[in-house]
């Protein structure tokens, strides 16, 4: 059992830099800047176009993921340069990658192909349908289930909070899963800004032709242990993390429970390498002697 | 006219209450001074408030007044009177602590 406490948890994507106070912090920005440039010369020249106001730009999926990637990367850096180092890691959905570069387990620039090569295959898959992915806010998990009866496509494919929960689906069946929702008693039931069905078995197919990238890359054995979001567990081995990244693309994940379980494993401050601070929002629903913290406030 | 049968009696204790709460929770998550917010603040263009911090304070309610009702209740009257104030939500809040379950009945 671990007995230390601090987590660093990697957010997915993040469209909505209002809360970000990362350029506060002193040799942030140029850290940022240089992984930037990296990862321009590798995946995306015009990700060095970055600007947290530049609408476009966050609208774009795959250069949303990018830079979430690049800023957790950066986070996770200055603040072990500046001695805070974590005992746990966690990425929220597809912010794994981020998370298993900072555990050693992959490089910077095989974290931003996979990123790549994940977006590239569930884009093939997906370029037949409208899909997407929406909110529930209010709603019991029997209260959803009751509604999907009616919408075989559409599933939960994550858990927030005991009244917060994600849906991944085709677009049409979501927006009519939605208007159920609203009728029922939902505080508030919208897509999300997203044309992909993460977390969802529609894409299965996309993550066995993403297996086989991932089967080709080096992958070390973790560093620091990582808890998976889709099972709790902890991930080490090169094999487990091969899995999890293949899973984690068409898995439902439960965030409330790796939370929970994260609490109970003692870990007192959790630290979210993101620009928002969406998962701490999230948080105040779980009890707990925790403190859910971002980058600033750490280095207070 | 609904009767109120184990209601909850709702006196100016109870409202100062409810007003001091809900001042503070919004001056606390929205990261402004309490002194700045009224009842006439309008809760998502004044404060950039969210449904996440909705529920968190009816959920603050229920603990603290002892209240049953169900979530999806209080959802379905919001639908019908949706609340964009400060004061409003306060008026709503001390319906459901007056009514709780039964509140979709005053319709």
């Amino acid at each position: 059992m671990l007995t230390s406490y601090t987590v660093f948890v990697f957010p997915a994507f993040v469209r909505d830099y209002s809360d970000d106070t990362s350029f506060l912090v002193e040799g942030f920005t140029a850290l940022f800047r240089e992984k930037l440039i990296q990862a321009s010369n590798l995946v995306d020249r015009d990700l060095t176009f970055f600007h947290p106001e530049n609408q476009t730009f966050l609208d774009h999926e795959l250069r949303t993921q990018y830079i979430a990637f690049i800023y957790g990367c950066s986070i996770s850096e200055i603040l072990q340069e500046r001695g805070v180092s974590p005992e746990l890691l966690c990425g929220y959905s597809m912010g794994i990658y981020a998370g298993l570069v900072q555990g050693g387990a992959v490089s910077f620039e095989n974290g931003l192909l996979l990123i790549r090569h994940a977006f590239q295959e569930i884009s093939y898959t997906t370029m037949t349908g409208r899909f997407g992915m929406a909110g529930i806010i209010g709603l019991k998990e029997s209260d959803i289930l009751k509604i999907l009866y009616g919408f075989p496509m559409v599933e939960i494919s994550n858990q927030n909070s005991a009244y917060s929960f994600v849906l991944s689906g085709p677009q049409k069946e979501l927006e009519e899963a939605l208007t159920l929702a609203r009728d029922e008693g939902a505080f508030h039931a919208r897509m999300l800004n997203v044309t992909i069905p993460y977390h969802s078995h529609l894409l299965k197919s996309a993550a066995l032709q993403f297996a086989k990238f991932v089967y080709s890359i080096d992958v070390h054995s973790l560093k620091l242990p990582m808890i998976s979001v889709l099972n709790q567990e902890i991930i080490h081995s090169q094999e487990d993390i091969k899995t999890e990244l293949v899973e984690n693309l068409y898995k439902h994940f439960n965030w409330y429970a790796t939370q929970q379980k994260m609490i109970e494993m003692g870990m007192h401050r959790i630290i979210e390498c993101g620009p928002g601070k969406s998962l701490k929002k999230n948080s105040k629903f779980i009890d707990g002697n925790y403190q859910f913290l971002s980058l600033e406030e750490v280095l207070k | 006219m609904l009767k109120k049968p184990c209601m909850a009696e709702i006196t100016e204790k109870t409202r100062g209450e409810v007003q001091k709460i809900v001042y503070e929770f919004f001056a606390d998550e929205c990261e402004v001074d309490v002194s700045e917010i009224s009842d006439q603040t309008n809760i998502i263009k004044d404060l950039d408030g969210d449904s996440l911090m909705f529920l968190e304070l009816i959920e603050i309610f229920k603990k603290k007044y002892n209240l049953q009702i169900e979530l999806k209740t209080i959802g379905k009257y919001a639908v019908k009177h949706p609340v964009e104030t400060i004061g409003q939500l306060i008026d709503m809040q001390l319906l459901i602590i007056e009514y709780e379950d039964r509140i979709l009945e005053l319709d």
